[in-house]
């Protein structure tokens, strides 16, 4: 009896297709990592920095996120790097990829070559969805590599759990946007669509979060807001818990299973 | 043995246009079976919706016995397929492809395999975006045979492959078809179907038109010639020639469409002096028109 073959091979070309700008990625983030971290003893060193935070209009405060005290390792970390910069490229990294993995294929026409093939199109998905969490991944293991190592350079005292921690977060936040970017391609075919919706999704969540405690109109979209759910500086300060976790997890979960169905039974290079 | 493709009312609409109307056919084993009609005219669709790329508004389409939609995995193990405008993974090399096209779970025979490429003087070792058409095509043809399947799919196989080429892909058919493999071609090249295939049907505007035994059909066997003569001949003459029609005369030079044998038209043709005969492509659109004159002839 032959059976259907359930390796990996789709994904493994895949990977090998993007080596490089995984590659690049993970250099990229790496040394932005290692500056923030390198960096940290000039800061510290700056006297009233605390006070000038605390003193911000509250408006502004909202703006920039709770990142507490700046000249603190923590706080430092969560202004820099964690707050914001980390999960918007390790969304935009998701957003992309998550939009150009199944299109490009269908694009370009070798999407054929794997549907004429005893491949179950739900295992195409299973594949794929898998590149784009590992290469989301990656990326992220990339930034706490950069801090693990700047706290062996410089005195930045930081526990190293919780930077992973903090890391996990921000990458299932951006595994979450991915997997929605990866969902309306599977469902679509269309990039440009996904990463549009994709990316107002990304803004609307931002602003709904981060405006929400000076307009009391938004305050019942930060509850749908993603970001809502991650905080930086709570996370590096203790550690994180599973309710933060699980709501990224679900979304990306969500946007997965509804790829497996919608990909099943769209017409698919017409 | 179960047919090894069968087409019940297949119909494809997208929205209010029509790709595919009401098609019913049978491929038989060990049968080469020629799809005929003109670009546009529902082929590649119909093929689309064999391998369960695109789904059947209507109709159904069954494989070895086994539906093109609920059984889609199983029975690709047994199905070959190339695309009309093949694509390809342009940063692998040839046998990358292969390997990778096997590992998605085609039982391939390596040795036919080596045995392809040395048919087909395929170019393995260079990267596939380096290659010409026709050195892609031959990688298409590969991967479509390499797992000797009981069906195979192609669309226009011999675009972009020169004349020798050509003659190594017919031999490739039929030695497959000699091995009991079914061979489903879309062509829109008329001399192809006829030298390779057993049967034909014809598609136009997504509607099956009709299915022809190749060989048996007076109305197929149809071929324009280009004479020169060295004097110029009469066109009523050339005309009232039996079997010959859509005659044009220009100085010493001249067309015409010859249907059925050639006998009759050869021996009216010894009575001029011809200095050269050749033969010319058949459009498809000439020979429906051709098809359907026939039609209101008859």
């Amino acid at each position: 009896m032959k059976v259907t073959a359930m390796n990996n091979s789709i994904l493994k070309q895949s990977l090998r297709e993007r080596r490089k700008s995984i590659f690049f990625w993970g250099i990229g983030v790496f040394a932005y990592a290692l500056f923030v971290g390198l960096l940290y003893p000039s800061i510290e060193g700056i006297e009233g920095f605390a006070q000038i935070s605390e003193e911000l209009p509250e408006g502004v405060q909202a703006l920039l996120g709770e990142i507490g005290d700046i000249t603190s390792p923590t706080g430092y970390l969560a202004a820099e790097l964690y707050g914001f910069t980390l999960p918007l490229l390790l969304s935009i990294l998701g957003i992309g990829y998550g939009a150009n993995t199944l299109t490009k294929e269908e694009r370009s026409g070798t999407v054929e070559l794997l549907l004429a093939s005893p491949v179950s199109r739900r295992n195409i998905i299973r594949q794929k969805a898998l590149a784009v969490f590992l290469t989301i991944f990656s990326a992220g293991f990339a930034v706490w590599l950069g801090i693990a190592i700047s706290t062996l350079i410089v005195d930045f005292d930081v526990s190293l759990l919780r930077v992973a921690l903090a890391t996990l977060a921000a990458t299932l936040v951006a595994v979450a946007f991915g997997m929605i970017s990866f969902m309306i391609s599977a469902l679509r075919g269309q990039k440009g669509l996904a990463i549009g919706i994709t990316t107002v999704l990304f803004v609307v969540s931002y602003f709904s979060n981060t405006l929400a405690p000076l307009v009391d109109a938004i305050k019942p979209l930060q509850n749908a807001s993603l970001l809502h759910y991650y905080d930086a500086l709570d996370i590096l300060t203790y550690g994180l818990s599973y309710w933060q976790a699980s709501v990224a997890v679900i979304v990306g979960l969500l946007a997965y299973a509804i790829s497996m169905i919608g990909y099943e039974d769209r017409d698919i290079g017409v | 043995m179960k047919q090894p493709l069968t087409l019940t009312n297949f119909t494809k609409k997208y929205g209010a246009s029509i790709g595919a109307h009401d098609i019913s056919l049978q491929v038989k084993p060990g049968e080469v079976f020629g799809f005929l009609g003109p670009n546009g005219a529902g082929k590649t669709t119909t093929i689309r919706a064999i391998l369960n790329f695109i789904k059947p508004t209507s109709g159904s389409i069954s494989l070895f016995g086994k539906d093109s939609v609920t059984d889609s995995v199983a029975v690709k193990h047994d199905i070959g397929y190339l695309a009309g405008d093949i694509a390809l993974y342009g940063h692998m090399n040839g046998k990358e492809l292969l390997e990778y096209i096997a590992s998605l779970g085609k039982k391939v025979d390596w040795k036919y395999v080596d045995q392809l490429a040395d048919q087909l003087k395929a170019q393995l070792d260079r990267p596939i975006k380096d290659l010409s058409k026709g050195n892609k095509q031959k990688i298409g043809l590969m991967q479509a045979f390499m797992h000797k399947p009981a069906l195979i799919l192609l669309d226009e196989p011999t675009s972009g492959l020169d004349p020798l080429m050509q003659q190594v892909f017919y031999d490739i058919v039929e030695e497959a078809q000699r091995e009991g493999r079914s061979i489903f071609i879309s062509s829109h090249n008329l001399q192809e179907v006829q030298r390779l295939c057993t049967r034909a049907a014809f598609i136009r505007e997504g509607k099956l038109i009709a299915i022809e035994e190749i060989g048996e059909s007076h109305r197929l066997n149809y071929r324009r010639y280009m004479i020169t003569f060295k004097k110029q001949p009469n066109q009523d003459e050339l005309e009232s020639i039996e079997s010959v029609s859509d005659v044009s005369v220009h100085k010493n030079q001249a067309r015409v469409t010859v249907t059925g044998q050639p006998n009759k038209f050869l021996r009216a043709l010894s009575k001029y002096d011809v200095l050269d005969l050749g033969e010319e492509e058949v459009h498809l659109e000439d020979m429906f028109m051709h098809y359907y004159e026939g039609d209101s002839n008859e």
